[in-house]
């Protein structure tokens, strides 16, 4: 086995794995040299941090973080309960769904890409009008999310997982969207990780409302972390090639 | 005081305070997000590494105590984990070295706290820029890209065992050259 003392550095960094990480921690119960050269350590670096150049915050950071946390905390402790609510079945409202939105609210693992094109903008709250009606039969809300748009776009939307017969559709619908030319259309990406998945694309009425119901078939389990509108040259693309134009950890 | 008024504030965002949780964030916004942004070179990420921060201390994922040392090397300590985590996961190496780059950008700070970062900044710096390259190099790989032991040992092409003591040695010149500016050190 690896001699613990060489694991100082990583446990430092933070870098061990959890189980790594409760081994060393009991390691240096019993070893006074590791403990003397991680406070050695510590006291060395302690000044590090100050060596950052003062770095202005985005505008709306403060709002957004805040948000995320409370949100995520007032929608319940209880993950299992806010799963098969059939009392709550009949959803109309798009409002609704924030209500039911899974409490475990993680910071979304986006692509790099993705990530960049995102918009330093607040959450935008889809209006009642824009509900669909699609979701009137669905038997059990599994997570459902307001779309956060991209800068430069004034586009907002919605998106949910739902579960029927044991089938999981993600339904996504969409306000204010720009108009579309030639064969380009709105395109739905499951983010797992990294690693897009096209989950339904649709194309855009003259009122700019647009919105389409995917069944998600893809073998195996999946986690998925993020969900993605882009805008696409047509309805082939195999990984997105057109910018963000909203999206939301899930 | 102001790190007993840290601990208290603790104290109430576990019991959930919310007016606590936006003071202790109002108080470190933005020197952990210029860390974070000195670790992993992005504006959306640093956003994403104050956000697991916050909501690790609100939902109590990270525990304080104050056996654990002053609140906000606690809390700088837990910024720079998660920043090298998310770094890791984007396996995005920045590419950045530890130089006099750090002090061209001109300090906005406007906060009082950030006087006494910015002085420390400076003196910092001055230490900085007295050690070697490899010295530079090896504290920059260290700490502020988290790389590990064993990747460390490959990019400067020594052996695991004398890993440590380069580093060691790196840091407490650093320490040293604080000291002679009067600056910061307790150390000779």
């Amino acid at each position: 086995m690896k001699n613990n003392c060489d694991q100082l550095l990583d446990y430092f960094n933070g870098t061990l794995s959890d189980e790594e990480k409760k081994l060393f921690e009991a390691h240096l119960e019993s070893c006074s040299d590791c403990r003397e050269e991680l406070q050695e350590l510590e006291d060395l670096t302690s000044d590090l941090p100050y060596l950052s150049t003062p770095e202005e915050p985005p505008s709306g950071m403060k709002e957004r973080v805040l948000q995320n946390i409370f949100e995520s905390e007032s929608e319940g402790e209880s993950e299992s309960e806010t799963v098969a609510h059939h009392d709550d079945s009949k959803i109309t409202e798009m409002n609704r769904f924030r209500t039911k939105r899974s409490p475990k609210w993680i910071a979304p693992a986006l692509a790099a890409a993705l990530f960049l094109s995102l918009a330093g903008n607040a959450y935008t709250y889809i209006s009642n009008e824009g509900a669909t009606t699609e979701t009137e039969e669905v038997s059990s809300l599994l997570k459902a999310v307001q779309l956060a748009p991209s800068e430069g776009t004034t586009s907002k939307g919605a998106a949910a997982l739902v579960s029927d017969n044991g089938k999981t559709n993600l339904v996504v619908q969409a306000d204010d969207l720009e108009g579309v030319q030639d064969d380009q259309v709105y395109q739905v990406w499951l983010l797992e990780g990294e690693k897009p998945y096209r989950a339904g694309s649709f194309v855009p009425g003259e009122n700019g409302k647009g919105a389409v119901s995917y069944e998600i078939n893809y073998e195996g389990d999946h986690d998925w972390t993020a969900v993605a509108i882009t805008l696409e040259p047509n309805a082939e693309s195999k990984t997105p090639k057109g910018k963000v134009v909203m999206s939301s950890g899930l | 005081m102001r790190e007993l008024n840290d601990a208290a504030l603790y104290e109430r965002v576990q019991a959930k305070d919310k007016e606590a949780l936006e003071l202790l964030y109002d108080r470190y916004e933005k020197l952990l997000y210029s860390f974070s942004y000195r670790i992993v070179k992005d504006k959306g990420l640093s956003e994403e590494v104050i956000q697991e921060v916050f909501i690790k201390l609100w939902k109590g994922r990270a525990k304080y105590t104050e056996e654990k040392g002053k609140f906000s090397s606690w809390i700088l300590t837990m910024t720079r984990h998660t920043a090298i985590d998310i770094l890791r996961k984007q396996s995005r190496e920045p590419d950045f070295e530890l130089d006099e780059r750090d002090a061209l950008h001109s300090d906005e700070a406007s906060v009082e706290d950030q006087v006494e970062w910015k002085e420390r900044g400076i003196v910092l710096r001055a230490a900085v820029s007295k050690l070697k390259e490899e010295q530079k190099r090896i504290i920059e790989m260290f700490y502020f890209k988290g790389m590990t032991h064993k990747k460390i040992s490959q990019e400067i092409d020594l052996p695991l065992g004398t890993v440590k003591g380069r580093i060691r040695l790196a840091l407490k010149h650093l320490k040293s050259n604080l000291a002679e500016k009067g600056g910061v050190s307790d150390e000779k």
